[in-house]
């Protein structure tokens, strides 16, 4: 959702169409976004220099790219996945399960036991979906920072910023 | 697929090194900016200084205008006029094309567009204020004529005999016939005298104490407003005409 708004804000400056991993491309190096950017603030004249420098434009680069990506994070939640299975296994049936619950298969402390692990489970595993979600939202959010940015240098040239 | 905790940690590190760099990154962009901006405004400024120095190189005026203004003196009072209006006239030429490099030389539509919008705006204001149109250049040379005219005459020149200088030439001549007629019979102190009390009518209204003096166009300058002080004859209406002279091309030309 919040990618969808960062490609539609850079369309609207005049980038055109483009996907989440064209961010990264040919078409967006230092030097294209002030002449972007220039001709978005008015300050490109047909054929004349203008006064954005590349230097003032850092660009997307493939690692920003793939920290605001999902699947740089989901081997975390495989991970955590993977150790919690086993304890949720464990915690749910076995011998370990039946001895923890008082030996008795199906009686009322065995139920509660149950739902405990799982509530045990439920909250780690929330915890860990929310923690990657997190460090994607910041991977997304250093390319709307510098966009931004874009943004800030060539108003505080074209002076109205 | 099993991941192992080096992985997913370096996953997490790599997320810290990216704020990280792109704290770095923006700090650089600022850095750049700043300097962008400080380039800009070294340009702009040596753009105004150097529209300034060309419109002062152009509006240099030129000593030959000066000469001529003196000698026209010598014209009478129509000549003087003609060659004052027209050095006047390409004087007032030289500073409109000099005023008009106060602009052209900047780059306002460059500099309109940034964040020198607002000192180009009054450069601008200041420079176009200072532009000449071609009537101030014709009002100038008109004025500068008419005025000339009316010195010319103040020192007695007349369409009859010429300017001043000629007349002085000629009462000098007369003079000096009569003081070396005198000089015959007189001491040199006696010739001094006599030019002093030589009539004043033979003198063409040049003063004798000019035609005595090294410096003959000055004296009869400083005799010639002497007399206007006093209200000799003749001169107080042209005293009279030249003061209202202003009010006169005020009424004519409007914003004179």
């Amino acid at each position: 959702m919040f990618q969808q708004s960062i490609l539609q804000a850079l369309s609207d400056i005049g980038f055109g169409d483009m996907d989440w991993s064209q961010l990264a491309g040919p078409s967006m190096t230092s030097a294209n976004i002030a002449d972007q950017f220039a001709s978005h603030y008015g300050l490109a004249e047909e054929g004349m220099p203008h006064d954005l420098v590349p230097g003032m434009f850092q660009s997307i680069t493939p690692e920003m790219l793939q920290g605001a990506s999902y699947k740089t994070y989901s081997p975390q939640i495989q991970a955590k996945g993977q150790s919690m299975l086993s304890d949720l296994y464990k915690g749910l049936g076995g011998q370990t399960a039946s001895k923890a619950a008082g030996g008795f298969a199906g009686s009322g402390g065995f139920g509660k036991q149950q739902a405990g692990i799982k509530d045990v489970y439920g909250k780690s595993m929330t915890d860990t979906l929310t923690g990657v979600r997190q460090q994607q939202s910041q991977g997304i959010g250093l390319i709307s920072d510098l966009i931004n940015q874009w943004h800030e240098m060539a108003q505080s040239i074209s002076g109205i910023g | 697929m099993a991941y192992s905790p080096y992985q997913i940690a370096g996953t997490k590190a790599s997320l810290i090194d990216l704020l990280q760099e792109g704290a770095f990154d923006r700090k650089k962009s600022a850095i750049e900016t700043r300097k962008q901006k400080g380039k800009m405004r070294e340009e702009f400024e040596a753009e105004l200084e150097a529209a300034q120095a060309e419109a002062k190189r152009k509006s240099k005026s030129n000593p030959l205008s000066k000469a001529l203004n003196f000698v026209s003196l010598g014209l009478g009072p129509l000549g003087a006029a003609l060659t004052s209006g027209i050095t006047a006239g390409y004087e007032g030429n030289k500073q409109k094309k000099a005023m008009k490099s106060l602009l052209s030389g900047v780059d306002s539509k460059r500099w309109g567009k940034t964040f020198l919008r607002d000192p180009m705006k009054a450069y601008k204001q200041e420079a176009e204020d200072m532009q000449m149109s071609s009537g101030d250049v014709l009002r100038g040379a008109f004025g500068s004529g008419l005025t000339s005219f009316m010195t010319s005459k103040m020192l007695g020149g007349d369409k009859e005999t010429g300017g001043v200088f000629n007349k002085m030439g000629e009462a000098k001549n007369l003079a000096s016939d009569e003081m070396i007629k005198g000089a015959i019979t007189k001491s040199p102190e006696g010739v001094i005298e006599m030019a002093k009390e030589f009539p004043i009518e033979k003198l063409k209204g040049v003063s004798p104490e000019a035609l005595l003096s090294e410096n003959p166009a000055f004296k009869q300058l400083m005799e010639s407003f002497k007399k206007m002080g006093t209200g000799g004859a003749g001169v107080s209406d042209e005293l009279r005409s030249t003061m209202m002279l202003p009010m006169l091309l005020q009424q004519i030309l409007g914003d004179y």
